[in-house]
């Protein structure tokens, strides 16, 4: 009996095994993220559904108070299902978490598809139908969808972007109204760098960029203007050396341990606090507003309903009390989901 | 279909081979992850093989504590060794070791095993002491079924060696995670043509390598009358070494 065959074959189908081996752990580091974001959210669905059925007898009055609004109560939503997403980051997730809870408050049927990947990732999932909402924010989407003219924004504040996002994007989607609570990308240093060169702005930044390592995720190595291109001709900005790191952990700890100096975060994440990083000042705005708002099917948006629990949402949420509510999800670790429906149960929306 | 061939537009792209981020400095840190993991694998896997195999002592233990290790997923030793050495290869080249370890130690051992008693025993009866046996008997003769460990190693570690890229690092995992980032579909697949070519390239020399090495008397299909080489590249039935 010769063996030799056998084992050149089982090395061969090794080989070719391999590549597709990676392929399918790939594949199930996805299913675990949303299966985990899944029984999260089942998880978490007892406790705040147990505080949303005491709300309603504490809330009674509450509901009866701005009873001329249809909001927060009001619309019978019974005949609405719908599967609401999120971009992979947790403040976002907080934020479907609240529009799929003021929509189920109001009767609908909601699945949920959060974590899903980077604004190229999602969008095409939304375009394509497979998602119906989503929040998102006024600039980054309006410059992801006129990128692919190679053109980027002129709008100046919330209403102009939100009538350029209405115009620009495609007839499935739309917008509803902006709210005031705004997640703008921004530049930290550690204390560190900070103190060694006196940094309080960009325009600081830019004056010894030569010398600073600067960590932000791989797209930010060709976008503008918030991108290497986009410090280059605003702030005349040239950084020693470019690391492409994802936003979050990877950005914090190599900041915490000074491998970068300075990197790429969100303004409302609780880290730049706890960590003591100094958030610089973008005073030439190269990061234009970002005004948190719900991005929608437009058949979606057409059931008066639907639009106006969600404009509701938005009308009351604001930066300070999105800020509070992210230093609950990432410092205090609790789900999500419970953060939101708290939030909504205080503002009488559910 | 289309993927591919902006793939292949992409791969023939001069612009795209040059440079810090161009594709012949991202598989030369490719190589680098790869090779340093699978020599440390080697460095450590090997001797502890050799003295398993030859001493028969702790097979069950090695065998099985290999086997557990190969469950140890990949990103997570790199997302932890990353909080303690961001932007260091520390996170990479450890995950990769791990990963490369527990193939070579289970073919070493099994290949140390797998040798005929009978030559054992000639061998002691020519005088030779415990360790010329080992060296001089015993590793010739497995040396083809540990060279398909180290093999195999190298495969995995050169496919795995894209998580460089979550950690800030380089090698050809840029191009698919960056390619994935900035929705260029053809650096995806271009990426991974280059990791699939890599594979092949580096089985190709090790198999040349192992060609030079392995004493041609233990190569059966030259010697069909040799009585050694049949015991010699089978693995002992218990322990089923992946070849």
């Amino acid at each position: 009996m010769s063996h030799h065959p056998r084992r050149t074959t089982t090395r061969l189908a090794a080989l070719l095994a391999a590549p597709l081996l990676l392929l399918a752990a790939c594949g199930d580091d996805d299913d675990d993220a949303a299966s985990d974001t899944t029984a999260a959210a089942a998880t978490a669905a007892p406790d705040t559904d147990a505080p949303a059925t005491d709300a309603p007898a504490t809330d009674a009055p509450a509901t009866d108070a701005p009873g001329t609004s249809t909001a927060g109560g009001g619309a019978d939503l019974a005949d609405v299902s719908l599967t609401v997403g999120s971009a992979n980051f947790p403040e976002n997730e907080l934020l479907a978490e609240i529009y799929a809870q003021a929509l189920e408050a109001n009767g609908a049927t909601v699945d949920r598809q959060l974590n899903i990947g980077n604004r190229e990732t999602y969008f095409a999932a939304i375009e394509g139908g497979e998602i119906q909402l989503l929040p998102e924010y006024t600039n980054s989407l309006l410059s992801f969808l006129l990128r692919q003219r190679d053109e980027s924004p002129t709008a100046t504040n919330i209403e102009e972007q939100v009538a350029a996002l209405r115009e620009e994007l495609p007839d499935n989607l739309t917008v509803l109204d902006a709210s005031t609570a705004e997640d703008k990308d921004v530049i930290v240093c550690n204390a560190e760098t900070a103190e060694q060169y006196g940094l309080e702005t960009l325009s600081d930044l830019a004056e010894v960029s030569g010398e600073i390592t600067l960590g932000a995720p791989p797209e930010f190595a060709e976008r503008t203007p918030f991108g290497i291109p986009g410090f280059q001709e605003l702030y005349g900005a040239e950084f020693a050396e470019f690391v492409p790191l994802e936003i979050g952990p990877p950005i914090v700890d190599a900041l915490t341990s000074n491998a970068i100096n300075c990197g790429n975060l969100f303004s409302t994440m609780s880290v730049i606090t706890t960590e003591g990083f100094v958030a610089l000042e973008d005073d030439k705005t190269i990061v234009p507003n970002e005004a948190v708002l719900p991005l929608i099917a437009t058949e979606l948006a057409e059931n008066e309903g639907v639009a106006s629990v969600l404009n509701e949402v938005s009308a009351t949420l604001d930066t300070d009390g999105l800020k509070e509510l992210m230093v609950r999800v990432e410092a205090d670790a609790e789900a999500p989901a419970d953060v939101a429906g708290d939030w909504l149960a205080e503002n009488g929306l559910a | 279909m289309n993927n591919v061939v902006d793939a292949l537009q992409w791969l023939t792209t001069e612009d795209n081979w040059w440079g810090e981020s161009g594709i012949l400095n991202r598989l030369w840190e490719h190589v680098q992850y790869s090779f340093w993991a699978t020599l440390l694998a080697a460095a450590i896997a090997l001797p502890i093989g050799l003295l398993i195999g030859h001493t028969g002592r702790g097979v069950f233990v090695g065998v099985n504590l290999s086997g557990l290790a190969r469950a140890i997923p990949t990103l997570a030793v790199v997302i932890l060794v990353y909080k303690l050495r961001p932007l260091t290869a520390w996170p990479v080249v450890l995950a990769l070791t791990l990963l490369a370890a527990p193939p070579i130690l289970a073919n070493t051992v099994a290949g140390i095993r797998g040798v005929d008693p009978d030559v054992r025993d000639a061998a002691e009866g020519m005088g030779m002491t415990g360790r010329t046996v080992l060296w001089r008997a015993e590793l010739p003769i497995a040396l083809p079924l540990v060279f398909a460990g180290v093999r195999s190693a190298a495969n995995q570690v050169i496919a795995t060696a894209t998580v460089a890229a979550y950690a800030g690092l380089g090698g050809l995992g840029r191009f698919i995670t960056d390619g994935y980032a900035l929705r260029r579909y053809d650096e995806v697949f271009g990426g991974a043509i280059l990791i699939v070519a890599l594979v092949f390239v580096v089985e190709g020399v090790l198999a040349l390598v192992q060609r030079m090495l392995v004493s041609p008397g233990l190569r059966r299909e030259r010697q069909p009358f040799a009585l050694l080489p049949s015991r010699a590249s089978a693995p002992i039935p218990e322990l089923e070494p992946l070849t």
